[in-house]
């Protein structure tokens, strides 16, 4: 057990910086990809060397999935390196069967209403850790792994195709990797539904100001959390 | 004792074909078995999917006659839906399905029957001037001088002499069923190659309007080739310009080419008429000038005769009425759910694939039993032959002034009696009298599209059933088409927007056939019944009466 | 050392058969040619010379469309290649031999060209129930496959048939439909696909081999790269459409008439590799897109089962018809907030429970 005090600084500022270009990149890539799937509307008449609608739009996906790509690299890098106590990835060991021991049951346990007890994590709890993992590591996984096929294909043999080509391989054709490209891209906004709800639930639930402590670092309330685990 | 052969693989057909025969003491085809012996099961990969679709998987059917499953298929899902196509929709599909007919017909001529008439080593021997001189004397085409049949003669001799036959090994030349003189096999090998480079120029008619040959585009609802006469990106002057082009070498071609070849050739060999076969035709007519509901429009009558009987014609014909059109599997490869013996219309077909036939590898099929992937189709339970000489024969006997005169013409130079038309000979006749009737129809609709431009008409497409929300929650449909080879059927069943029947029964399913419940042989089996074969071992006169069909076999089965 | 340099009577000396035999083959030949005595001392001299390769080509479960579109090449025209430059000795389309005759010409060039002919397949072969659904001469179209390429120097799968299964292989693939290199796997393969592939793309392949000497060089799904190297997007001549975003919105509308981007009717020219944009068909004349229609991907793997075609997001195959990958997102994220609603509730009834006080409050035991 700990002893979390009044104001716990939980979220540094690259993990601050990193989760707001993140979301940003991943609001704008998904609504640009449903574009890219389904234009909405035509340009006027007139030549086409006018205009520049679905282009433009091509690119802001493009460059936003180059930004998030980095942003993702570097939460790879501050996980693995950061000496970040609550953004490591040390305590997250799924593979191990410990891991889904009685913390993480306990969490689930109350997430379902059979326990009355709300345990109160500084970072994240064992479910959340394991959601973020299924849903933004994994999801991002696949999309940048996909996406950079595609994108390979704009130019084959070049750099991004050698590296990435394979990947369509996987999936037989072309076509069907941007169907699961597309069909993976709605793993966001689950999680977004997910995520805003736990956020503000635990606020209410064990008023720690969890929602505005992405903003600030601060998570607030004195409390005696759990430990996952022991170093 | 009776003596079986078999003749498996057949080249110069489409799909794969075995035919099994017992011949008599003397040598003479006794009894005939024609089984289909491919399967691709495409009545069951339909089902599920978007009646939209379905004309590119049927057109895939068959790449010969490449257009007429997409044609059927359109007008089948258009059946069912209602939806109405514009009259420039209805004018394209009738200039390429002209074009198809004329280019499928004039491959057959050539490539796939003019081997089991020519003899290719013969022609070795040719005078080349000789040749020149009989090519002149019947026919006007330019590429007939000395120089052309020295320098062919001179190609096809170092072909020859270099010991790679290529297509033409082993093959039954000098057989003694061949009757042409040297310069005859020598014409007509200039002309096969003639022809293979040519028929691919009537067939760009094709990728003008369908985007490409084989498999052109066709859509639910019209066509998808705009007309804009001010755009460069669709059906444009330049577009049309280069369609009367071809149109106009194509007539040329058939009245230069295949039209002198045919009768030259027919002459030698018109003591040979056997192949005659069932003397029941079918057809279900085509070329609307208006709408396909307006039968009484269609350059190409309905109707059925039977028994030979040209002084009567079945005009009432209808492939709706189940009492009209079954398909029966008593010696094909599958199963009905209440029972094998009785046929089914189309509208409550089934396919259900069950193989019965001997172990592989074997010698021989049972054929007392199934032998077939072919189902067994009847016109109020008729064995019927459906092709170019039903078409025609139909035609003749109802009077239409064009065949009349042109059968009259052909019997006349070949100082044939009517009742030759029953044969071999009289199929492949058929056909090419066909093939100019069907070259003459692309001038009329290209003329037709003109006009109709010219009036400020370029729609192509009627979108008013395009979304299946519009369409009735269940309903069916019947489309058709005279393909090349003769009265083909697509009969659909559409549930919720999506296909939950599908049925085809295609002219080589009607031919080729095996028998019946009462035993009765189709077309094929019938035609080849009496024909005396010169060497049982080499089959040429079998592969006659079978191309002058011109079979296709994944057409045929599906 | 290809086959390609090898005159035939170099094959037979390298199988022991001598002089003298070779002659008296030669004139064999002749009589069986139909050709006079005086002719021999010139088909000894061609025999002497080099061949031209022999080529058996196989037809499966096919639609033979792959050979309609061979015979529209226009250059080189098929007759040319078929007559001068290779020796097509096996093809069931052209092939004047019939049955037993025809079958004899394969096992012979088999025999006689042990690993230095070429094996064309048109169409698949059907693995399921022994391969009933395609049998040539009472045997199975696969057993006839395996054995011609045994001995082949290399394979040309033609058509997305022979390359990845094409229609026969569409769900659910009632005969077992499989592509050639599944079923070859110690051979080197060349996948042509396209329903059908480009006549000059086929030739081309031929023209390759026959000129340099060696197979085209081949990408990740063995297609030859300069004509699968890039997407029919990359060339195509609506490109300029795309990118201003000026589509059809339905056939013959002013967009179509305009020649605008087909993309909204469901073009697969984004993800489809072939060289209808640039190389086109029948000698230039059109391609699909030039003439209206939409790309339905037919030179792609599985692309029958990527429908429905007229819209630009497929089916979903495991989940069933009708359910694309939007529809099926806005059901997960209909599902999740729902779920969340009724979460937020349960939370809310928990809390107003806890907070009543009742010692006696009795849950489980
Ligand atoms: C959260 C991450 C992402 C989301 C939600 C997303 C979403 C989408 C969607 C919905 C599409 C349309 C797919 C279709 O139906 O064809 C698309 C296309 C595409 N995406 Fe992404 N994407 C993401 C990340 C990436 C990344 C990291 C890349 C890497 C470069 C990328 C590259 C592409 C490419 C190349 C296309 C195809 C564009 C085209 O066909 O014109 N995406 N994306
Ligand atoms: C696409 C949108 C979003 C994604 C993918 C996302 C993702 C994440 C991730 C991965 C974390 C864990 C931080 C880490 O360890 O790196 C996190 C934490 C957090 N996010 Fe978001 N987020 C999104 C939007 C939002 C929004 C809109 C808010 C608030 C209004 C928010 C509030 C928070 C808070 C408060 C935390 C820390 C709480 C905890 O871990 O329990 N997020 N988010
Ligand atoms: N039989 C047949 Fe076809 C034709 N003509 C189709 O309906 O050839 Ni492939
Ligand atoms: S690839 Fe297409 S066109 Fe070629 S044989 Fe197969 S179905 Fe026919
Ligand atoms: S028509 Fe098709 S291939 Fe051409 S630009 Fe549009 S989407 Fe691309
Ligand atoms: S449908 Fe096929 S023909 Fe070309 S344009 Fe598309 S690959
Ligand atoms: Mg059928």
């Amino acid at each position: 057990m700990t002893t979390m005090y009044e104001e716990q600084y939980v979220w540094r500022l690259p993990v601050r910086v990193y989760h707001w270009i993140n979301a940003a990149a991943i609001t704008v890539l998904f609504l640009t990809g449903l574009y890219i799937a389904s234009p909405l509307m035509s340009s006027p008449p007139g030549e086409a060397t006018w205009y520049h609608g679905m282009a433009w739009i091509r690119l802001i996906h493009f460059a936003t999935a180059f930004i998030f790509i980095a942003n993702f690299v570097f939460r790879l890098y501050w996980a693995l390196f950061g000496r970040d106590n609550y953004a490591r990835f040390a305590g997250f060991t799924p593979w191990k069967p410990a891991w889904w021991g009685q913390p993480f049951k306990d969490q689930l346990a109350s997430y379902l209403f059979i326990a009355k007890e709300e345990p109160n994590y500084c970072g994240h709890n064992p479910v959340a850790a394991l959601t973020h993992f299924l849903f933004v590591f994994c999801g991002s996984f696949f999309m940048i792994f996909t996406g950079l096929a595609m994108y390979g294909e704009n130019n084959p043999g070049g750099f991004i195709d050698t590296l990435f080509g394979w990947v369509v391989l996987l999936f037989g054709s072309s076509f069907a990797m941007h169907t699961v490209h597309h069909l993976v891209a709605w793993v966001f906004p689950v999680y977004l539904v997910l995520h805003l709800y736990a956020v503000v639930r635990h606020d209410v639930v064990d008023k720690s100001s969890v929602t505005s402590s992405i903003i600030t670092g601060y998570k607030h309330r004195v409390e005696q959390c759990p430990e996952l685990f022991a170093d | 004792m009776a003596k079986r052969i078999v003749v498996d693989p057949i080249p110069r057909i489409e799909g794969h074909l075995r035919i099994e025969a017992k011949l008599n003491g003397n040598n003479e085809i006794a009894d005939a078995y024609s089984s289909g012996t491919m399967w691709r099961g495409l009545e069951i990969i339909l089902q599920g999917r978007d009646p939209r679709d379905a004309w590119a998987y049927t057109q895939r059917i068959c790449g010969v006659c490449t257009t007429v499953h997409a044609l059927a298929s359109v007008r089948c899902v258009e059946d069912a839906i209602g939806a109405h196509i514009p009259p420039n929709a209805n004018i394209i599909r009738n200039l390429m399905n002209a074009t198809q007919q004329t280019q499928d017909h004039l491959i057959h001529f050539y490539h796939l029957h003019a081997l089991d008439w020519v003899d290719v080593v013969s022609a070795l021997s040719a005078d080349p001037n000789e040749a020149s001189r009989i090519a002149q004397s019947i026919s006007s085409y330019p590429k007939s001088s000395p120089g052309y049949f020295k320098d062919l003669l001179k190609t096809l001799k170092t072909f020859v002499e270099s010991g790679q036959l290529g297509i033409f090994s082993n093959a039954y030349w000098g057989h003694k069923g061949y009757l042409l003189p040297p310069e005859v096999n020598l014409i007509a090998v200039a002309h096969y190659l003639e022809a293979l480079d040519f028929q691919k120029e009537i067939i760009k008619i094709h990728a003008v309007f369908g985007g490409k040959n084989p498999h052109p585009n066709y859509l639910v609802g019209g066509m998808a080739s705009a007309i804009n006469p001010e755009s460069d990106r669709a059906i444009s002057i330049e577009r049309l310009a280069m369609v009367k082009k071809i149109i106009d070498d194509t007539n040329d071609f058939i009245d230069q080419v295949y039209i002198p070849d045919l009768i030259a050739i027919a002459g030698f060999y018109k003591g040979w008429l056997h192949g005659g076969g069932l003397g029941n035709y079918l057809s279900y007519g085509d070329f609307p000038e208006t709408d396909i509901n307006d039968v009484d429009s269609y350059l190409w009558s309905r109707g059925a005769i039977l028994n030979k009987d040209l002084g009567t014609v079945y005009d009432d014909v209808d492939p709706r009425d189940p009492a009209q059109i079954t398909e029966e599997v008593s010696h094909s490869w599958y199963t009905y759910k209440d029972g094998d013996e009785k046929g089914l219309h189309p509208w409550d077909g089934e396919t259900n694939p069950k193989y019965v036939g001997p172990e592989l590898p074997y010698k021989h099929l049972d054929t007392d039993h199934k032998y077939s992937w072919l189902k067994t189709p009847r016109w109020r339970d008729n064995p019927v032959e459906v092709g170019p000489l039903a078409r025609v024969l139909i035609a003749y006997a109802k009077g239409n002034d064009d065949i009349v005169g042109l059968v009259d013409t052909v019997l006349g130079k070949l100082k044939a009696p009517k009742a030759a038309l029953f044969s071999t000979l009289g199929r492949t006749a058929a056909r090419g009298i066909e093939c100019k009737q069907t070259a003459g129809f692309m001038r009329r609709y290209y003329d037709q599209l003109i006009a109709n431009i010219k009036a400020g008409d370029y729609d192509t497409f009627s979108k008013n059933r395009w979304e299946p929300k519009r369409w009735p929650k269940d309903c069916r449909g019947f489309g058709f088409t005279e393909a090349p080879r003769g009265a083909l059927g697509h009969w659909i069943h559409i549930k919720d927007e999506k296909i939950a029947d599908y049925q085809i029964v295609v002219p080589s399913t009607w031919n080729a056939s095996p028998r019946d419940g009462k035993g009765r042989s189709g077309a094929y089996e019938a035609a080849l019944k009496g024909t005396p074969m010169v060497d049982p071992e080499q089959p040429l006169e079998v592969l006659r009466t079978i191309h002058s069909f011109d079979p296709c076999l994944a057409c045929a089965s599906h | 050392m290809s086959a390609k340099g090898e005159s035939y009577a170099e094959i037979l000396e390298a199988r022991g058969i001598s002089r003298g035999d070779f002659l008296k083959y030669c004139s064999l030949l002749s009589v069986y040619l139909g050709l006079s005595a005086s002719m021999v001392p010139r088909v000894v001299k061609a025999m002497e010379t080099k061949s031209r390769i022999p080529v058996i080509w196989l037809h499966g479960l096919e639609c033979t469309c792959c050979s309609e579109s061979f015979i529209r090449s226009s250059h080189p025209i098929a007759a040319d290649i078929v007559l001068n430059m290779i020796s097509l000795d096996y093809n069931d389309t052209l092939s004047a031999a019939a049955g037993h005759q025809l079958e004899a010409v394969r096992k012979q060039i088999m025999k006689d060209y042990k690993g230095k002919y070429i094996l064309a397949v048109e169409g698949n072969a059907p693995v399921k129930d022994n391969g009933v659904y395609c049998m040539v001469n009472g045997e199975s179209f696969l057993s006839v496959l395996k054995e011609t390429a045994a001995d082949a120097m290399a394979v040309i799968a033609w058509g997305s048939c022979a390359s990845f299964g094409c229609v026969q292989n569409a769900k659910p693939n009632p005969t077992g439909a499989t592509p050639v290199h599944k079923i070859i796997r110690n051979k080197p393969v060349v996948n042509v696909p396209g329903c059908p592939p480009i006549a000059e793309v086929m030739t081309g392949v031929i023209a390759h081999y026959i000129t340099f000497g060696s197979l085209p060089e081949l990408d990740r799904l063995k297609r030859p790269r300069t004509f699968y190297g890039t997407r029919i997007h990359d060339k195509c001549e609506r490109r300029s459409y795309f990118d201003a975003g000026m589509f059809v919105e339905r056939f013959d509308d002013e967009g179509a008439r305009n020649g605008w981007c087909l993309y909204k009717m469901g073009c697969k020219g984004p993800t489809t590799y072939n060289a209808c944009s640039s190389i086109k068909w029948n000698e230039g004349t059109s391609f699909p897109i030039g003439s209206g229609h939409p790309c339905f991907g037919c030179a792609a793997p599985g692309f029958w089962d990527n429908g429905p075609f007229y819209t630009r997001l497929a089916d979903i195959g495991f989940v069933g018809t009708d359910s694309t990958a939007d529809k099926i997102g806005a059901v997960a994220v209909g599902g999740a907030a729902a779920g969340m609603a009724a979460h937020a509730i349960g939370t809310a009834v928990k809390k107003a429970r806890d907070s009543k006080p009742e010692p006696t409050e009795v849950e489980e035991g």
